[in-house]
């Protein structure tokens, strides 16, 4: 059984179709990259997978069921976690709220008005895990709108495996990164991501050919290619919708 | 097991959690100075200043109950006097039923009543409400409440018509054998349920609950990608409120022995917003000093001046302005902001501006209607004096409002 399939999904705004008919299946545990020229449609894409916009056609599967315009907190329930492109936090509270926060529907603790947050122990060694992690333990009493932006990138992450999705769409995790910081978030991307089936989309080549197990390119709202890392590196009608924008070569690091 | 680190991260958690909801140790001092300011009004205090107190504690328990909606949830109602006039019928009508010879002895839980009608308010009229938020919810709760006191003239049996409906506290025996018509007892009970709600309150704040509406306050599109929807936590906010504020409408109900249409007006809706904005919508302290704001100028003030209105709406404004977190957040902002010049003169600035204010609208209200104010001197007054004073002050204080605002244009 696929973790996520898109069959035909339409959306437009207006006259201008964004979305012409997408078709992707995506296999449990599978890394995923999305890439595509601006405006390919990418972020799009996934406001329609997360439910934040409801398709025009098509059907949206996760985990075999049929999520299709279904509300974000449904798919959320379901299994369905995503980042922000923009870091998008609780921006008042702690860290250590703000990953609770995340933490805590999952954890089954829900709207609980009978016992204190700290008297969950499996919520707090989550939290407590998760700070670690993401090592933001020292910064843990911290508000999010005091960290430095690296930092929040990577709470904006946090909070995205905190609710434990076994599907995460991450939008640009390292978007305005340096290099060093745009690593050491790769490897923290892919400790976090084993046992999950991920969709990561990135401008980073580099980035795409270190951690996909395979390459989704999305050109003007079609899937133009599908495949392993190699392959689309190989493929000319990727190299000229896509890569050829670039110096075609030069961009794609033969490892 | 927690393990060790888990455990210092919970007791660094706790004490965050303590400073958080204000100061502890001030917070500490404050309750013990207003228990024993109870204690002593018991003991030796009028009639009159017992009222009082046992006013103040009814807008406290208000007052939480509305800042739990506004300040922790962030939904700004202008409907929610109607929970708590609705409990406090509901408490009258207990009290007329149970009450009378051979009743049951249940008059320290009676406010269970009215938290009983506040929650059954929550669960049907707080459904079609949360659905919306913002200003959309603003709107709907503004037209729930007008529709709520239209229901007044619609069904006088219930609610008494125009004259209300009154009760009689004593009609119903105590569990503890004490005399409730002594207005100090029903002072002790009332405070009794004031600290209840207190704690309350402060123990949701450490819950999941608690968590979850301010986080959807703070960001409700991040919260939906989390599994909440913000429907239902914004209702379980307005629950919890409409139950406690029907504990407050009960013990007004109790305290006053009669309800009228104002319980449920908007004047008492917007009471409560003007009284938890003024004393501070985060802190627990901030509806008790809206409370002792509120019934200090209505009960005090009022009797000093007919002015009164328009200082409370001054101060509302001035506070809106200058302290968005209320008088108690002016005391939680840092201390190196607290005590730097420019807040101090921006302070005696203040005080020097009400003054001329004062002034003015005194003698404006003498030369108008024809009574002499109370401020000393003023009553020997002749009109052309009146006059002169009325435009020298009129001309201060319209050349301090175009100061005050050219600073504030130089400040952005």
């Amino acid at each position: 059984m696929s973790a996520l399939v898109l069959k035909g999904v339409h959306k437009s705004f207006g006259l201008t179709s964004v979305i012409r008919g997408t078709d992707l299946e995506i296999n449990p545990q599978e890394r995923v990259a999305l890439i595509g020229p601006n405006g390919a449609g990418k972020s799009t894409l996934f406001a329609l997978i997360s439910g934040q916009l409801r398709p025009d056609a098509g059907e949206i599967h996760l985990n075999g069921v049929d999520m299709t315009g279904k509300a974000p907190y449904l798919l959320a329930r379901a299994g369905l976690g995503r980042s922000f492109q923009v870091s998008n936090l609780f921006w008042s509270l702690t860290v250590r709220d703000n990953l609770t926060c995340a933490a805590m529907w999952c954890s089954g603790q829900r709207l609980g008005m009978l016992a204190r947050r700290q008297a969950s122990f499996a919520l707090m060694q989550r939290v407590d895990d998760l700070l670690e992690t993401l090592g933001l333990s020292e910064r843990a009493h911290v508000k999010a709108s005091a960290l430095s932006y690296a930092e929040q990138r990577v709470l904006e992450i946090g909070m995205t495996v905190a609710s434990e999705p076994n599907c995460m769409l991450l939008d640009e995790p390292t978007a305005g990164m340096s290099k060093a910081e745009t690593h050491r978030v790769i490897e923290l991307i892919k400790r976090i991501s084993t046992g999950r089936t991920l969709v990561i989309i990135e401008h980073d080549m580099n980035v795409v050919f270190n951690l996909a197990d395979r390459v989704a390119v999305l050109v003007y709202g079609r899937v133009l290619a599908f495949d392993r890392p190699a392959a689309i590196r190989s493929n000319p009608e990727v190299q000229s919708a896509y890569l050829g924008q670039h110096a075609s070569q030069s961009a794609l690091p033969h490892a | 097991m927690p393990s060790e680190t888990s455990v210092m991260h919970s007791n660094r958690d706790h004490q965050n959690a303590g400073t958080l909801l204000g100061l502890p140790r001030m917070k500490g001092l404050l309750l013990c100075g207003g228990m024993l300011g109870v204690a002593g009004l018991v003991a030796w205090g009028s009639g009159f200043a017992v009222l009082l107190a046992t006013q103040i504690c009814v807008l406290w328990c208000f007052g939480l109950s509305y800042q739990l909606l506004f300040g922790r949830t962030g939904m700004l109602s202008f409907g929610h006097a109607v929970n708590f006039g609705l409990a406090a019928f509901a408490t009258t009508h207990a009290v007329r039923w149970l009450g009378g010879p051979g009743g049951w002895p249940i008059y320290e839980i009676l406010p269970l009543f009215g938290a009983l009608a506040g929650m059954l308010c929550g669960l049907v009229l707080g459904y079609p409400v949360t659905r919306r938020s913002g200003v959309a919810f603003a709107m709907v709760t503004l037209g729930l409440g007008e529709l709520v006191a239209a229901c007044f003239l619609m069904f006088p049996g219930f609610f008494g018509g125009e004259a209300g409906i009154t009760l009689q506290r004593t009609t119903v025996a105590s569990a503890l054998g004490l005399d409730y018509g002594r207005s100090a007892n029903q002072l002790v009970l009332t405070s009794c349920w004031s600290l209840l709600v207190v704690g309350v309150i402060l123990w949701l704040a450490q819950t999941p609950f608690g968590l979850a509406i301010v986080a959807v306050r703070e960001n409700p599109q991040r919260i939906e990608y989390l599994g909440y929807r913000t429907a239902s936590v914004r209702w379980a906010s307005y629950l919890v409120a409409s139950t406690l504020a029907g504990i407050a409408g009960s013990m007004s109900a109790l305290t006053y022995e009669i309800v009228t249409v104002d319980s449920v007006s908007l004047h008492t809706s917007a009471n409560v917003l003007l009284m938890t904005v003024i004393g501070g919508a985060q802190s627990v302290l901030g509806p008790l000093v809206g409370a002792v704001f509120l019934t200090v100028m209505q009960s005090v003030v009022s009797d000093w001046t007919r002015a009164w209105l328009f200082y409370y709406g001054f101060v509302f404004v001035i506070v809106v302005l200058e302290a968005p977190d209320g008088i108690m957040g002016l005391f939680g902002r840092p201390r190196g902001e607290r005590s730097t010049r420019s807040s101090m003169t921006r302070a005696s600035g203040y005080g020097l501006f009400a003054v001329l204010l004062v002034v003015f609208v005194e003698t404006c209200y003498q030369l108008t209607l024809g009574e002499p104010t109370q401020l000393p001197g003023w009553q020997d007054l002749k009109p052309p004096e009146l006059k002169a004073i009325l435009l020298c002050s009129g001309a201060l204080v319209a050349a301090a409002i175009v100061l005050w605002l050219r600073s504030r244009e130089v400040q952005q």
